[in-house]
C-alpha cells in the first residue's frame, strides 16, 4: 500500500511538475489572431495612481461595475 | 469620486479619465477625457475641474473647439487654471470661468506653450509653459517654426485626388526653429523674452524649471552639437542671466531631469557621466563645489526620488546584471554604500512610484516569464499591503500555451561580452539543425535584451519558435543598458557600422557555440533603427545572413531628423564619410540574400522616401526583394482595420518562404 502510495505521489509530482508555467503539455494553441486582433495576450496595467499632497494618502482610477463608468478613489490616511 | 460626481449635467455617461492631478490642497480635481493624439501621444483633449467643497463639476475652455486643450495645471493656490489650445496659452478663473488668453500670436510659424516636431520627438519636450510659485506669472517656451523645412506626407487613400500633409521636420544638417523662453503676467500683458546668448536656430533651450519658491528659473540650454549643456539661471523679475554650470561630454550629452534644490535653494542634484558611469551629484548653486551622491562601478539607470528631509535618494541600478533593474539608495551626504531595497529573492526588472515621504510605493515587478504584478508595499519593508494588479488571467493564458522561456545567455565577441536570449522551438531537440531569427534594435535608443515582460514581440517571438525557428536576440556596443558610458558612446560617430558589425561578431560566434544553429539559415529583423541595422547585416555581411526582414527604417541618415542623428553623428559636413558609410543604402548593391522591406507612407518620424530611395537603389542595382508599404499608417503600422495582422502575417509567410 506504502509502495502504492509513493508510486502515485510519484506521479502527481512529474504531474504537477509538467503543468508548472513553461513546462506543460500544451491545451491551445498561439495564433496570430489571439496575438495581434483578439489581443489575448496583453498584460493589464492599473489605473493612474496619484500620491496625495502632505502624505494624505492616495488616489487611483477604477471601474465601478455597477455604474460601468471609471471613478477616482482616494485612500486617506498612511496605507496599512 | 464616484462616476455620477464625474458625469457632466445633461450626460447620460461619466467622463473616462486619461488622467488627473489634485490642487495643492487636495480640494479640486483637474480631469484629462476625451483625448486626442498629438503625434506619439494623445496630449490634447478636454480638462474638467471637479470642486470637492461644492461638488460641481466645471469643463475648461468653454467656447474653444473640442479636444484643443493640452497640459492644464492649476495654479500654486488652486484659484485658476492655465493651458494651451490652439498654440496659444490661456488662463481661467475657476470662479468666475472667466479666461484670458495671454497670447495671441500662436498660429502659423508661432507655437506657445508646446513645440514642434522634433524637440518632442528627440527632447521630450511636450508641455511648455510654468507657472510661477507665487501665481503671478507663466514662463512659457516659443518656437518659430518659419526656417524649419517642409516634409510633405501624400495622403492617397482618403479622396480622389491626393492630399499632400505638411509637416516643419528639420532634417539633419538643416534649420531648427528659433526657440524662446518668456515671462507674462498671469493676468495677461506684453511678454519679457531672456535673452539667452547663441543663435537660437543652432541651440536647443531644452529644459527650463522654476527653482522652489523663489522668481528664479533654471535653464538649460544645449550645443548644436549636443556635447555641451550651458545651465543658466534667469531672473524672471529682472531679466538676468548666470551661467552657474558648463557640463561637457567628448561624444554627447544626454539630458537627465533628477534636479531637486537642497539646502534652502543653495544646492541641487544634477547626473553626470563624469567618471565613466552615470552618477548623481550634489552641485553647488555656483557650480563650482560637486561631491558624488551615488559612488560605485555602476549606472544609475533612473532617479525615483529624492528625499531631503529622510537624507537619501532611491534610484534604479542593476550593478551585476546589465539585464534586470533594482531599487537602491544611497545618502545624500555621500556617506556611506549604495544599499539594495529590493529583496534579492526577485530576479527580474522593478519599478517604483515612490510617495514624497519615502514610506509607501507603487510598486511593479516582472521578468520574462512573469507579466507585471503591481502592489502597494510598505517600501521600509518592502512589504505588500494591497495587490492592485497581478495579471492572473495572462498567467493561466501561458500556462496553457506551454510556451518555453526565454534564456538569457552571454556571447564573447572578443572586444566585449554581450549580453543575448534565446527562445527554442516548442519541440527542441539538441541534435537537430534549426533556422535562427534574430531580432536586433542596436541603436543608442534602446535595447532588446532586457529580463522584463516586454511588449507584443514576445508573443511574436514565441509564435516564430512554434513555427519551428530558434529565436535570438543581442545587445551589440551602443545600446542603452546600464553598463557605462563607454558602452553606450563607444559607436559616437558610426551609427550602424559598430553595431552591425558586433551583431555579425555575434552571429559567427553563436554559430560557433549551439550545435543546433543553422549556419546556412541566419535571418534578422527589426523595426525603425532595429530595420536599419537589419539592412546593414543583410548589405555588408551578406555571408551571414541569408533573410532578413526590415520595417519603418531609415535607410540614409540624412534623411532623420537633426537632433537624434547629429547627437550620435555630429554636422554631416564634419563627417562625411560616417554619414555615407553609417547609411545603409550606400552598401545596397551588396545584397546577396531575401530582403522585404515595410514601411508606412504616412510615417512622420522616418520618412517613406528612406523606403523609396532603398527601392531605387535595390532596382538600380538589380536586386531582387519583397517590399509592402502600408497606406496612411505611420511609424507603428498599427492604424486603420486588419493592419496589424495583415504585416505579421506577410512577415510569417516571407520568413518560410524564404529561410
Amino acid at each position: 500500500m506504502s509502495k502504492h502510495l509513493s508510486l502515485w505521489l510519484f506521479f502527481a509530482v512529474v504531474i504537477l511538475l509538467n503543468n508548472s508555467a513553461f513546462g506543460q503539455k500544451s491545451t491551445k494553441v498561439l495564433t496570430l489572431e489571439d496575438i495581434y486582433k483578439n489581443n489575448l495576450y496583453s498584460a493589464k496595467g492599473f489605473g493612474a495612481i496619484r500620491w496625495m499632497k502632505d502624505n494624505a494618502g492616495y488616489s487611483t482610477i477604477e471601474n465601478n461595475a455597477s455604474s460601468q463608468g471609471n471613478e477616482i478613489v482616494r485612500y486617506e490616511g498612511r496605507p496599512s | 469620486m464616484s462616476a455620477t460626481q464625474l458625469t457632466p449635467t445633461g450626460a447620460s455617461k461619466s467622463l473616462v479619465i486619461a488622467n488627473y492631478s489634485w490642487s495643492e490642497d487636495n480640494t479640486k480635481l483637474l480631469i484629462f477625457t476625451n483625448t486626442r493624439k498629438v503625434w506619439r501621444q494623445n496630449s490634447r483633449g478636454d480638462y474638467w475641474v471637479l470642486d470637492l467643497q461644492t461638488n460641481k463639476l466645471s469643463q475648461l475652455g468653454k467656447g474653444l473647439e473640442e479636444a484643443t486643450l493640452m497640459f492644464a495645471k492649476f495654479s500654486p493656490d488652486g484659484t485658476r487654471a492655465a493651458y494651451v489650445s490652439k498654440l496659444n496659452i490661456y488662463v481661467e478663473d475657476l470662479i468666475s470661468g472667466k479666461s484670458t488668453k495671454l497670447t495671441t500670436d500662436g498660429g502659423g510659424n508661432i507655437i506657445n506653450g508646446t513645440f514642434d516636431w522634433v524637440y518632442e520627438e528627440e527632447l521630450d519636450c511636450r508641455d511648455g509653459f510654468r507657472w510661477s510659485p507665487d501665481g503671478k506669472n507663466i514662463v512659457y517656451w516659443q518656437s518659430d517654426t518659419k526656417n524649419v523645412g517642409t516634409f510633405y506626407m501624400i495622403n492617397n487613400v482618403d479622396s480622389i485626388y491626393s492630399k499632400p500633409i505638411p509637416l516643419p521636420y528639420p532634417k539633419v544638417g538643416t534649420a531648427n526653429s528659433a526657440v524662446k523662453v518668456g515671462v507674462i503676467s498671469a493676468l495677461g500683458g506684453e511678454t519679457e523674452w531672456f535673452n539667452v546668448p547663441g543663435d537660437p536656430t543652432n541651440n536647443y533651450l531644452a529644459r527650463m524649471e522654476f527653482i522652489p519658491a523663489s522668481d528664479e528659473v533654471m535653464i538649460q540650454q544645449l550645443n548644436r552639437l549636443q556635447n555641451t549643456n550651458t545651465v543658466w539661471i534667469g531672473n524672471t523679475k529682472t531679466m538676468a542671466l548666470n551661467i552657474i554650470l558648463t557640463d561637457k561630454d567628448a561624444a554627447y550629452l544626454d539630458l537627465h531631469d533628477n534636479i531637486v534644490w537642497l539646502e534652502n535653494n543653495q544646492s541641487f542634484t544634477w547626473t553626470s557621466e563624469k567618471d565613466g558611469w552615470l552618477h548623481l551629484y550634489k552641485m553647488s548653486r555656483d557650480g563650482k563645489q560637486s561631491s558624488v551622491i551615488t559612488k560605485g562601478n555602476f549606472d544609475v539607470v533612473n532617479i525615483n526620488c529624492i528625499d531631503p528631509k529622510g537624507g537619501y535618494v532611491y534610484y534604479i541600478a542593476s550593478p551585476e546584471n546589465f539585464t534586470q533593474r533594482y531599487l537602491y539608495r544611497s545618502r545624500i551626504d555621500g556617506k556611506g554604500e549604495a544599499e539594495r531595497v529590493s529583496p534579492k529573492n526577485l530576479a527580474g526588472q522593478h519599478s517604483y512610484q515612490i510617495s514624497d515621504d519615502a514610506q509607501y510605493a507603487i510598486h511593479t515587478f516582472e521578468n520574462a516569464t512573469t507579466p507585471r504584478r503591481i502592489s502597494l508595499i510598505n517600501l521600509n519593508t518592502h512589504t505588500e499591503i494591497k495587490l492592485l494588479q497581478d495579471n492572473a488571467d495572462l498567467k493561466t493564458k501561458m500556462k496553457e500555451l506551454a510556451l518555453r522561456p526565454k534564456e538569457f545567455f552571454k556571447v564573447d565577441i572578443g572586444e566585449a561580452v554581450l549580453d543575448a536570449w534565446i527562445i527554442k522551438p516548442k519541440s527542441f531537440d539538441p541534435k537537430k539543425k534549426y533556422p535562427v531569427i534574430f531580432h536586433v534594435y542596436g541603436e543608442p535608443a534602446g535595447s532588446t535584451v532586457q529580463d522584463n515582460w516586454g511588449t507584443g514581440d514576445n508573443f511574436w517571438h514565441q509564435y516564430l519558435a512554434n513555427q519551428g525557428y530558434v529565436v535570438m536576440s543581442v545587445d551589440n556596443r551602443g545600446t542603452k543598458v546600464p553598463r557605462g558610458r563607454d558602452f553606450r558612446k563607444c559607436i559616437y560617430r558610426q551609427i550602424g557600422l559598430l553595431a552591425a558589425d558586433d551583431q555579425a561578431k555575434a552571429a559567427k560566434k553563436i554559430i560557433t557555440m549551439y550545435p543546433f544553429v543553422d549556419a546556412k539559415r541566419i535571418g534578422i529583423w527589426g523595426w525603425s533603427g532595429g530595420g536599419q541595422m537589419s539592412l546593414h547585416c543583410m548589405f555588408r555581411h551578406a555571408d551571414v545572413y541569408k533573410t532578413g526582414i526590415a520595417v519603418s527604417f531609415v535607410a540614409h541618415q540624412t534623411l532623420y531628423d537633426n537632433i537624434y542623428q547629429e547627437r550620435y553623428m555630429g554636422l554631416p559636413s564634419d563627417n562625411v564619410e560616417g554619414y555615407r558609410e553609417g547609411s545603409p543604402v550606400t552598401h545596397a548593391g551588396k545584397l546577396k540574400g531575401n530582403l522585404m522591406i515595410i514601411h508606412g507612407t504616412a510615417d512622420d518620424n522616418v520618412h517613406y522616401q528612406n523606403f523609396e530611395l532603398l527601392a531605387n537603389e535595390l532596382i538600380k542595382n538589380n536586386k531582387l526583394f519583397s517590399m509592402l508599404s502600408y497606406p496612411m499608417r505611420d511609424h507603428g503600422i498599427s492604424q486603420r482595420e486588419n493592419t496589424t495582422l495583415h504585416m505579421r502575417r506577410s512577415m510569417e509567410k516571407f520568413w518560410k518562404d524564404n529561410l
